[in-house]
């Protein structure tokens, strides 16, 4: 009797106990909790206590965030790694999963992975300063986005702006506009997240209406393909080329013949003669003109300067340091939607998030989430037997 | 009672100390205690890498548990072991037969041409009175120093056409109006020459090598038996020249096989896809990563049969020895009229292969906009200021840039103690596979010693990823990155010691034991002078692979240590002109370190081949 009812004492103390440690608040989540609402002074005090003379360690994909200013404005050094997407995964797998330091702050692409690898591994925490809520869709908040950028279809219009060579989509699949340079879905994941977002309901409804118009036909099932987007992108793959850069896809088009196209990253025409190269979208091209990828921005759930790293995001939310870091660029939109696009993007065609959000196929994370497998072994399959 | 005890008490002291005596004199001769310590550390240093192969192939990860779950409803989880990334794989065509087809006929022709290029070359640098041997010579290991996707882009910008893809006119339809059809710039055509060009110093080295240290009596006794030039070839120079073409074949092939880039470039555009390209693609979604897993066990038992054959012909000939300490004068071949007809289109040959990428390079590190020579400038070479406007963040001028510089002496520094650490351990092995020939010790060695040629560079520093995060005194470590690459470029010091080795007559080590020479006096003043440009190679060769890596580093270092990872980070942002003047300065320092070495030592890779 006496046992069993120490038993029973013993099962009430840990039922109180348990879920106080399965809540505990790991120490990032704290420093992530208490940064959300302080001041950036607050916060640069508190980080600068915190890092001392340390660096910040910083993953990207993009290298454009190895930026001086951050240092110059608040004394704290970082050293940044830019792997590949996929390379940042494991990365994390190897170092988080293994609770061995590596990170602090983590910049990075694909819906998919981030939310059903890195953060249901539990190896990245969200933060999102209050100071820029209001600023910020509740759709962008979590996971945090930190930029946008898009990839788009471009031609050669060999010198005539009036050509408006591409007006429907569906050219793209026609042999005869056969070469569009593409970056392989295998290897880039926005071009295969965009491929899948375009499966969605909402892009069927878009190309069967491209569909109409190019062909004078309604689009008809007849079995072969599951819907009209898997027609759209079997087509397109088996008329596309491979090319592994944007730099190097934005140069061919840029030197190509007039009628040459391509889909790249919007920056990459800074660095070529851009006189002969329309984009599309400009032109009000059928169906869609290309497409929006989010950056991600997170910070590693064993980061060791969790104050800095939040810091950090504060800067890239912030105008000037988005600016600083993507101010000048086009293709690049921040999240922070008091932030607009730079006069020099403006210069180059750029235009603000808004006009995009309607001719590009944003990455649809919740129709990702539901198709991804399907979709992506159907792309890797027609990849494979080009 | 006791008397037998004591009786069963010697007997048994008699057998530990004869053991000890036999494993006292067992270790009393240099090449038994260096093949027991070789064994020893190879075996922990590619065991691991063989086990996490092996088990990222088997075992399910989480994104691959969700995959199979979706679409086989199975009922995996993480780290279940499974049989289904085999069965992914090798029931596809798309995926992976055609691809290895199309790797096998890859690598298969790039080393004929390798062999065929590398070793005319070879033969007309140390045979023949062809003029200008020390520049053609100096200038042939250019294709090698450089990385292997510039030969490929020189490819393109030569032969690109209006007729193909988006109709970049290049120079040779630019100069002439001819426009070579698609396969010639696309497919496995130039896959496959540029892939043998890239490796024909491989052979050059190897082959020029053996038939520099060959002893010239032999074909002269030939000639004085009245046999035919020809059959001096095949019954004499071929045979003695075997083992270097053997592992020609197996370097350049295996090399072949998993070369990313070249196939990346001019193969992916005319759709020709291959083992390495495919494997990237897998290994780059976790969904599919086991599958590269298993990929990269195909790759190393295509690499482990090729040694397999190349260990049974060194092992089946007891003697491959050309150094016999004997040899008399070379005679040279004359060529004659032919001499000047063979020098110039050598000089045409050298100049696209090996000079005009550089120019190219010095070229677009100074085009304002890519591609245009009437943009030159050298801001991106001599600004003391930001550059600024689309090059955001990239600094001062390249002389000028201290990010550059600071990487650049991180790769030297590396790549210089990497090089002093695989060519010493080259030269030991060598000297102990080659004097414990035909034993299994010496045959696991030599297999283990080559084994992380075999595994893709990118899974190779994601393996040492994995050690680091278990032994994390080494992250983010100078120490870690020698490690990797020590271990990872051994192979060709091991390679060409053991083919050095295997040359020298033992004759030359008694006679200098005869005499007292202790062992590090033998390998100091006998050995390695005698083989000096061989084993000059095994530094050299390590040094210029290690200055030119990226996929084998990145995951271990931050972007500013090496100047690779700094060239990707260029390249991301699309500075081209930053690119292209750093792959120029890789070229530029490698190529010192091969002139200063030449100077200082008298060898160097193309010295060594008879280019003086």
């Amino acid at each position: 009797m006496k046992k069993t009812a120490l038993l029973a004492a013993m099962i009430l103390c840990l039922s109180f106990l348990i879920p106080t440690f399965a809540s505990a608040e790991t120490d990032v989540q704290k420093a992530i909790a208490q940064a959300a609402s302080m001041s950036w002074d607050e916060l640069l005090a508190k980080a600068q206590s915190e890092i001392g003379d340390n660096e910040l360690h910083i993953y990207s994909n993009t290298s454009r965030v190895k930026e001086d200013t951050f240092t110059a404005k608040t004394g704290i050094k970082i050293a940044t790694q830019n792997p590949n997407d996929s390379q940042i995964y494991e990365m994390l797998e190897q170092e988080v999963g293994n609770n061995v330091y590596g990170a602090d702050v983590v910049l990075l692409q694909d819906c998919f992975m981030l939310t059903n690898f890195a953060i249901a591994s539990g190896w990245l925490e969200n933060y999102v300063p209050e100071e820029y809520k209001s600023c910020i869709l509740e759709s962008d908040r979590d996971p945090l986005v930190a930029v946008y950028l898009n990839r788009l279809f471009f031609y050669n219009d060999g010198g005539n702006k009036e050509a408006r060579l591409f007006k429907n989509v569906w050219q793209f699949t026609d042999p005869e506009f056969k070469g569009t340079e593409f970056k392989n879905p295998m290897d880039e994941k926005s071009s295969m997240n965009f491929l899948i977002s375009l499966t969605s309901e909402k892009w069927q409804t878009r190309m069967a209406e491209a569909y109409r118009n190019y062909y004078g036909k309604d689009w008809e099932n007849t079995g072969e393909f599951a819907n009209i987007s898997y027609e759209w992108i079997y087509k397109f793959l088996m008329n596309c080329t491979f090319v592994s850069k944007d730099s190097t896809i934005a140069s061919d088009i840029a030197s190509g013949a007039a009628g040459s196209s391509g889909l790249f990253v919007f920056s990459k025409l800074r660095s070529v003669d851009a006189s002969n190269i329309t984009v599309c979208a400009n032109d009000g091209i059928e169906g869609f003109a290309g497409l929006m990828y989010p950056i991600y921005s997170m910070i590693a759930s064993n980061a060791r300067y969790p104050y800095a790293a939040c810091l950090y995001i504060n800067y890239l939310l912030s105008e000037e340091g988005y600016n600083n870091i993507f101010g000048s660029q086009m293709g690049t939109y921040s999240v922070n939607n008091t932030i607009g696009i730079s006069e020099n993007a403006v210069s180059y065609g750029d235009q603000p998030l808004s006009f995009w959000q309607d001719c590009l196929v944003f990455e649809d994370a919740e129709h990702v989430q539901n198709v991804y497998f399907e979709v992506f072994d159907q792309i890797q399959q027609w990849c494979a037997s080009k | 009672m006791v008397q037998a005890m004591n009786k069963s008490d010697k007997k048994g002291q008699n057998r530990i100390s004869s053991l000890l005596y036999a494993v006292k004199s067992y270790f009393s001769v240099q090449a038994n205690v260096l093949i027991v310590l070789f064994a020893v550390l190879l075996l922990v240093l590619t065991v691991y890498p063989i086990y996490s192969v092996i088990r990222s192939a088997v075992t399910v990860g989480r994104m691959e548990a969700m995959r199979y779950n979706t679409l086989m409803h199975t009922k995996l989880s993480e780290g279940d072991l499974t049989i289904l990334n085999f069965r992914a794989l090798l029931t596809n065509e798309s995926t992976f037969w055609k691809p290895l087809w199309n790797s096998l006929r890859m690598s298969a022709y790039a080393s004929l041409i390798a062999i065929l290029v590398g070793g005319t070359f070879a033969f007309l640098i140390t045979r023949t009175d062809i003029h200008c041997k020390k520049f053609f010579s100096s200038v042939f290991i250019f294709p090698y120093i450089m990385p292997s996707w510039t030969l490929a882009l020189v490819w393109k910008n030569v032969f690109a056409n209006s007729g193909v893809g988006t109709g970049v006119v290049g120079m040779l339809e630019s100069l002439t109006g001819i426009c070579v059809p698609s396969w010639v710039v696309y497919g496995i055509f130039p896959c496959a020459l540029v892939m043998g060009i890239h490796y024909a110093p491989f052979a050059y080295i190897l082959i020029g090598g053996t038939l520099r240290n060959m002893d010239a009596n032999l074909e002269e006794a030939a000639t004085i038996l009245q046999a035919s030039r020809g059959r001096i070839l095949r019954k004499i120079t071929i045979p003695i020249v075997m083992p270097a073409l053997f592992s020609t074949v197996l370097l350049v092939f295996s090399s072949t096989m998993a070369s990313y880039a070249v196939p990346v470039f001019v193969g992916s555009p005319g759709n020709f896809f291959v083992l390495s390209t495919q494997l990237s693609s897998l290994y780059n979604t976790m969904a599919t990563k086991g599958q590269a897993f298993v990929m990269t066990i195909v790759l190393i038992l295509f690499g482990v049969m090729l040694l397999g054959i190349n260990l049974w012909f060194t092992g089946k000939r007891k003697s491959f020895t050309t150094v016999t300490g004997k040899s008399g004068q070379v005679s040279y071949i004359r060529l004659g009229k032919a001499n000047n007809i063979i020098a110039a289109f050598l000089v045409i040959m050298l100049f696209l292969i090996a000079i005009f990428p550089i120019i190219s390079f010095a070229l677009e590190s100074m085009c304002e906009v890519q591609g245009d020579y009437s943009t030159l400038t050298l801001k991106y070479w001599l600004s003391r200021e930001d550059i600024g406007g689309f090059a955001v963040n990239a600094g001062h001028g390249i002389l000028f840039n201290g990010m550059i510089w600071q990487a650049l002496w991180g790769s030297i520094k590396l790549s210089l103690i990497v090089s002093l650490i695989v060519g010493t351990c080259g030269i030991l092995i060598g000297y102990a596979v080659a004097r414990k020939r035909g034993t299994k010790l010496a045959g696991l060695v030599s297999g283990l010693a080559f084994f992380p040629y075999l595994v893709p560079s990118m899974a190779f520093g994601a393996i040492f990823l994995a050690v680091s995060t278990r032994l994390t005194f080494l992250r983010g470590t100078l120490m870690l990155l020698v490690i990797v690459g020590a271990v990872k470029y051994l192979p060709f010091a091991s390679r060409s010691g053991t083919n050095s080795m295997m040359q020298l007559s033992g004759e030359i080590e008694e006679a200098a034991v005869i005499v007292g020479a202790s062992w590090p006096k033998r390998m100091l003043r006998v050995l390695f002078p005698i083989q000096k440009s061989s084993f000059i190679s095994g530094y050299l060769l390590p040094f210029i692979s290690c200055m030119r890596e990226l996929s084998l580093f990145v995951l271990l270092t931050t972007s500013g240590t090496l100047i690779t990872t700094l060239l990707s980070y260029f390249d991301e942002k699309a500075v081209t002109q930053m690119s292209n003047g750093i792959n120029l300065l890789i070229v530029i320092i490698v190529l010192l370190v091969n002139f200063t070495i030449n100077r200082l030592t008298g060898a160097s890779i193309d010295k060594g081949v008879g280019g003086n």
